[in-house]
């Protein structure tokens, strides 16, 4: 009975994660760029809704569509002005790139906001639901519910809506996509928005149920990339199934190995991952 | 305002240069075609052919010279302009690139669609789909494969639909037959023809030179980056130099 408490708990925590890494996976398979800072976007999202809640008390499963819009705007803004001028640099230089704006970021939300711990924590923060001897708290039932969602309307926008035609044109043929009369550059400043945008929802959750400090990013930059590496990059649901792996591993791995092995545990799937698979569990094998 | 239609051209290329980072491709090259005729421009590997097509559509960047469009620059050194490739779009070039570069994850409906992505109309869309269909049936029986999966022919054939939906006044088709079936080359001749007689001018990269002057009543020849011969299509066949070089006679 205990296991299925752990699955649980591991399946919600991963459908959240799911959401975390989408925007990386996005972003990696469309524009080639490994965004280092997707963390501290996850973490500006975590602020935003923080501050909502506490000046204007805000619900955080409201304010987290103002998380959206902020952090497509920023990431919007960041890709037009920034990166794409370095878009068809070699890797290392957008590595370098992002990891300079992640400093940069995280250093600018210390000196604004301090490093004290904060939370987002709505009266309703530790209720829940029991069944048995199983628990199931609302917050990370809604989190999960509202991640899941969203994985699927972006499946659904990438598919259907002439944006997202243009996105994944981009992602298969840059040349091919300026020949249909695609805006490049546009089209990859409206998917670095949309990466960040859905990191800044993934982190106005994520601060209801963790502390929120302006170094929360960094661990999560690194599990957002273990996700989308492990799910396969290009495909849409390969972070659905990544971040589901990686909660449910790392919940039963700290409880029958101990909390601070969590960490270890997402390296390990990390080098696992490249050494037996490293076009990740749905990418394809020889392309 | 008869001579002005006549003198209205359709692509008119003049000194225009143009290469890659450190090195020049092409030189000098003056090329027109004619409003609704199909030119054909042959030369040997690395002539630069698919650089001049990709220069005139706006992929590769001049160096210098001047490229219009129905008489209105798209690309002009002395007057500054330079206009993005979807703008050349808009205005009527199609390119059809070699290699095909179709959406290899999408499938065959989804490449014809997104050669319209600058026509806002869902219902033309549609129209224009069965246009199209119906000038390549082969295309609408694989409308739902993955555009990766097909043959060879089938992916010329969707490369060229695809190009044919931003309904273009000038199709430029770089290498049409190569690596094709005898048999698909056949139905690609005939299908340039039905193009052609739509009025739409061409401008056709061909190695083949039986095939190049079989579409084209015109022809230029590319040698490292220049044009060394041009003129009517059977006076190039009866050419000794033309003969020998690409004819093997
Ligand atoms: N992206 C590029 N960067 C640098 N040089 C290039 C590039 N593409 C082509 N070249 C060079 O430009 C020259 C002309 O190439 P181009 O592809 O235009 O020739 P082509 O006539 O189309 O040849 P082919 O018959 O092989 O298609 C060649 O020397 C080639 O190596
Ligand atoms: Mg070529």
């Amino acid at each position: 009975m205990f296991e299925l408490q752990i699955i649980i708990n591991g399946l919600l925590l991963g459908g959240l994660y799911a959401l975390m890494a989408i925007g990386m996976s996005l972003i990696w398979g469309v524009t080639n760029v490994v965004n280092l800072a997707h963390g501290a976007l996850i973490m500006l999202g975590a602020y935003t809704t923080f501050w909502l809640f506490k000046l204007l008390h805000l619900d955080p499963f409201i304010s987290l569509a103002a998380s959206f819009a902020v952090l497509f705007v920023f990431g919007f803004l960041i890709q037009k002005y920034i990166i794409n001028f370095v878009i068809r640099a070699k890797m290392f230089i957008t590595l370098l790139l992002t990891f300079g704006l992640d400093i940069l970021i995280t250093n600018v939300a210390q000196t604004a906001w301090t490093s004290n711990f904060r939370q987002t924590s709505p009266s309703y923060a530790s209720n829940g639901f029991s069944y048995g001897i199983i628990t199931v708290p609302y917050v990370r039932l809604a989190a999960f519910a509202i991640s899941i969602a969203l994985v699927f309307a972006l499946y659904l926008f990438l598919k259907k809506t002439k944006t997202g035609q243009a996105i994944r044109a981009v992602s298969q043929d840059i040349d091919a996509a300026r020949l249909m009369g695609i805006n490049v550059a546009n089209t990859f400043a409206v998917t670095f928005g949309i990466g960040a945008g859905l990191a800044g929802v993934a982190g106005s959750m994520i601060g209801v149920l963790i502390p929120i400090t302006p170094h929360m990013g960094e661990i999560l930059t690194l599990k957002s990339f273990v996700i989308a590496l492990i799910g396969g990059l290009g495909t849409i649901f390969g972070p659905l199934v990544g971040g589901l792996f990686l909660g449910l591993v790392e919940t039963f791995g700290s409880f029958h190995l101990g909390a601070k092995y969590a960490d270890v545990i997402v390296f390990g799937i990390l080098v696992a991952t490249l050494i037996i698979k490293p076009t990740g569990i749905l990418g394809k094998n020889n392309e | 305002m008869e001579n002005d239609t006549k003198d209205k051209k359709m692509l008119k290329i003049e000194k225009l240069s143009a290469g890659y980072a450190d090195t020049q491709v092409l030189w000098d090259i003056n090329l027109s075609v004619e409003n609704g005729e199909t030119v054909a421009l042959i030369g040997s590997n690395g002539a630069g052919k698919s650089t001049l097509l990709e220069t005139v559509i706006g992929l590769v960047k001049p160096i210098s010279g001047l490229i219009e469009l129905e008489n209105k620059p798209v690309y002009s050194d002395s007057a500054s302009i330079s206009i993005p490739t979807r703008e050349r779009v808009k205005n009527g070039m199609s390119l059809v690139p070699q290699g095909r570069h179709l959406f290899p994850n999408m499938t065959v409906e989804e490449n014809i669609s997104l050669g319209a992505f600058l026509q806002n109309n869902r219902k033309t869309l549609k129209k224009e789909l069965e246009k199209v269909y119906e000038l390549f049936p082969r295309v609408y029986e694989r409308k739902n494969h993955p555009a990766g999966k097909l043959s060879g022919g089938e992916q010329q054939m969707v490369a060229i639909a695809r190009a044919l939906m931003s309904k273009p006044k000038l199709l430029m088709i770089d290498e049409l037959s190569l690596g094709l079936a005898p048999v698909i080359v056949d139905i690609l001749i005939e299908i340039i023809y039905d193009i052609s007689k739509t009025g739409t001018s061409l401008l056709v990269v061909e190695q083949d030179v039986q095939v190049a002057l079989s579409v084209a009543k015109r022809a230029y020849v590319l040698e490292t980056g220049k044009v060394v011969m041009q003129g009517k299509s059977k006076d190039l066949l009866d050419d000794p130099q033309i003969q020998s070089a690409y004819l093997g006679i």
